[in-house]
């Protein structure tokens, strides 16, 4: 898949051996991540088994994706992607998912609280736990700490700079009268940016003993990409829910998008040095670009649901 | 317990549920990840969002950027390409005030130690300031207490506090895990009788 199949391939185009990576990788974790992760929801969290599953297989498919993200990364660090390295990756997914959820699907008072609540576990390390979905999230995080010296100062960093841009989120996604100016359009931006900047931070950060700082800038903007693309995708579904983002602000997203897109693969192409991950990383953001733009086509023609599981 | 149920999942989820109940004494944190204030003094900054190195203060770096600054406290040779062409921050010999240790070493250290001991541990300390080796040690170790600085004595505090709050954790795991095993032997009671 190419973003135009007659015009020669740019020069960030990882070539067809990267995409065909990509696909085979894709579906070796869809199935690896369910062994993993359904045992400790059976243990902690039944219910999410229950029914359609709907919840569970998106959380799946997320573990799924930070896995083939978790393993380009790993390998633009300079290391293997192991079966350690997929566990941590499983677990970071499923803990996203449950950390989002947490915030979007309970209310404003629900995501606030929540706040609070790992503001007191990143300041002191007590979590009040009060349901099935905590407990499991609680021990994801547990077993995800105790894969990595938590005390190493970047990772610390690294997890408060991404709570400190989940709080902002919360903060500026409440729809409000009028339309927005420049200033709010770019702090909105610049909150996208650092959720999955930060993010992808955190996940390189577990993943392997010492980021390079000259591979942090390149990374922190895959992050920031995989953002823009991924509300762009869920555009309506977001003005549904009366959520803010700054995809769903722009009169031509479309095409602003192909803007982002084009300038952050480049970025990556140009900023990291030659190797099977970069590969991987760009190939992995070109495909996810182009799902989200038929994902967004298609929820403008049916209307959003935020419980699709897509892609 | 289930196989994939950890015994590090029972403890940490026991260790949350005690301090919810109040069961544990003390208000001491149980792990800060939050390091803010060391991180405020590194001398360096990395901003992530345009990939360049600056001094603590540059007045170069983008206020946009100010979300995405990462403290750095040592930069190598290779990394000067990165280097902020205003400030230029230069390599210094000194080393990151945190280094890191294997902290789950130290844990699994604690928690075999607490395992065996933590019941006694405190009636144990009673007997022995009472003993004469104690008596003559008593002296010597209150004085170092008295001796040590406010914040040597709350790092103390924390880890005896750590310690009491581990051994009240393992004791109850160690209550369930009995009761769990006497219920699957066909026991009825906790102390096996029918």
């Amino acid at each position: 898949m190419t973003l135009a199949a007659s015009a020669p391939p740019p020069s960030w185009d990882p070539g067809p051996a990267a995409r065909a990576r990509t696909d085979r990788l894709i579906q070796v974790y869809r199935k690896s991540v369910a062994a993993h992760l359904e045992p400790l929801v059976r243990a902690y969290n039944p219910s999410m088994l229950e029914g359609a599953q709907t919840e569970y297989r998106k959380m799946l498919e997320l573990s799924a994706k930070m896995n083939l993200v978790g393993h380009a990364c790993t390998e633009i660090f300079g290391h293997a992607y192991d079966a350690r390295r997929l566990k941590i990756g499983t677990l970071f997914g499923a803990c996203c998912f449950l950390a989002d959820s947490f915030i979007d699907d309970f209310g404003e008072a629900a995501a606030r609280e929540y706040l609070e609540r790992i503001e007191l576990l990143l300041t002191e390390g007590w979590f009040d736990l009060k349901t099935d979905r905590e407990r499991l999230f609680f021990v994801i995080l547990s077993r995800l700490f105790a894969e990595r010296d938590l005390m190493h100062p970047t990772v610390r960093q690294a997890i408060l700079k991404l709570y400190a841009a989940q709080k902002q989120d919360v903060n500026l996604r409440r729809a409000r009268g009028g339309p927005l100016g420049r200033a709010e359009l770019n702090l909105l931006k610049r909150c996208a940016r650092n959720r999955s900047g930060h993010a992808i931070l955190v996940l390189s950060a577990f993943l392997v003993p010492e980021l390079a700082l000259s591979r942090l800038g390149p990374m922190f903007a895959a992050g920031a990409l995989i953002m823009y693309i991924d509300d762009h995708g869920d555009c309506f579904s977001d003005r549904n829910e009366g959520r803010l983002t700054f995809m769903n602000q722009l009169s031509r997203p479309e095409r602003s998008l192909k803007v982002i897109f084009l300038s952050h693969v480049t970025r990556l192409a140009e900023g990291l040095p030659k190797s099977e991950g970069r590969d991987l990383l760009i190939a992995f953001l070109t495909r996810y670009y182009l799902t989200r733009l038929e994902k967004h086509r298609q929820q403008k023609r049916a209307g959003g649901s935020a419980w699709a599981v897509h892609e | 317990m289930s196989e994939h149920v950890h015994i590090s999942d029972v403890v940490g989820l026991t260790i949350q549920e005690l301090h919810m109940t109040g069961a544990l004494r003390g208000d001491e944190p149980l792990l800060r990840i939050d390091n803010s204030a060391e991180a405020e003094k590194a001398p360096f900054r990395l901003d992530a969002a345009a990939g360049r190195l600056h001094r603590k203060d540059c007045r170069a770096i983008p206020a946009g950027s100010r979300s995405a600054l990462y403290s750095v406290w040592k930069i190598g040779a290779d990394e000067q390409e990165l280097a902020c062409p205003r400030c230029k921050p230069m390599p210094e010999p000194e080393k990151p005030p945190q280094e890191s240790e294997n902290s789950t070493d130290l844990l699994y250290g604690v928690l075999s130690v607490v395992n065996q001991f933590g019941g006694v541990l405190r009636e144990r300390g009673q007997e022995y300031r009472k003993s004469s080796v104690g008596k003559v040690l008593s002296a010597q170790i209150e004085g170092m207490y008295r001796g040590i600085n406010e914040r040597e004595r709350n790092v103390l505090d924390v880890v005896l506090a750590s310690l009491e709050q581990l051994a009240v954790t393992i004791r109850k795991l160690d209550e369930n895990l009995n009761n769990a095993h006497d219920m699957k032997n066909g026991s009825s009671k906790p102390d096996g009788s029918r």
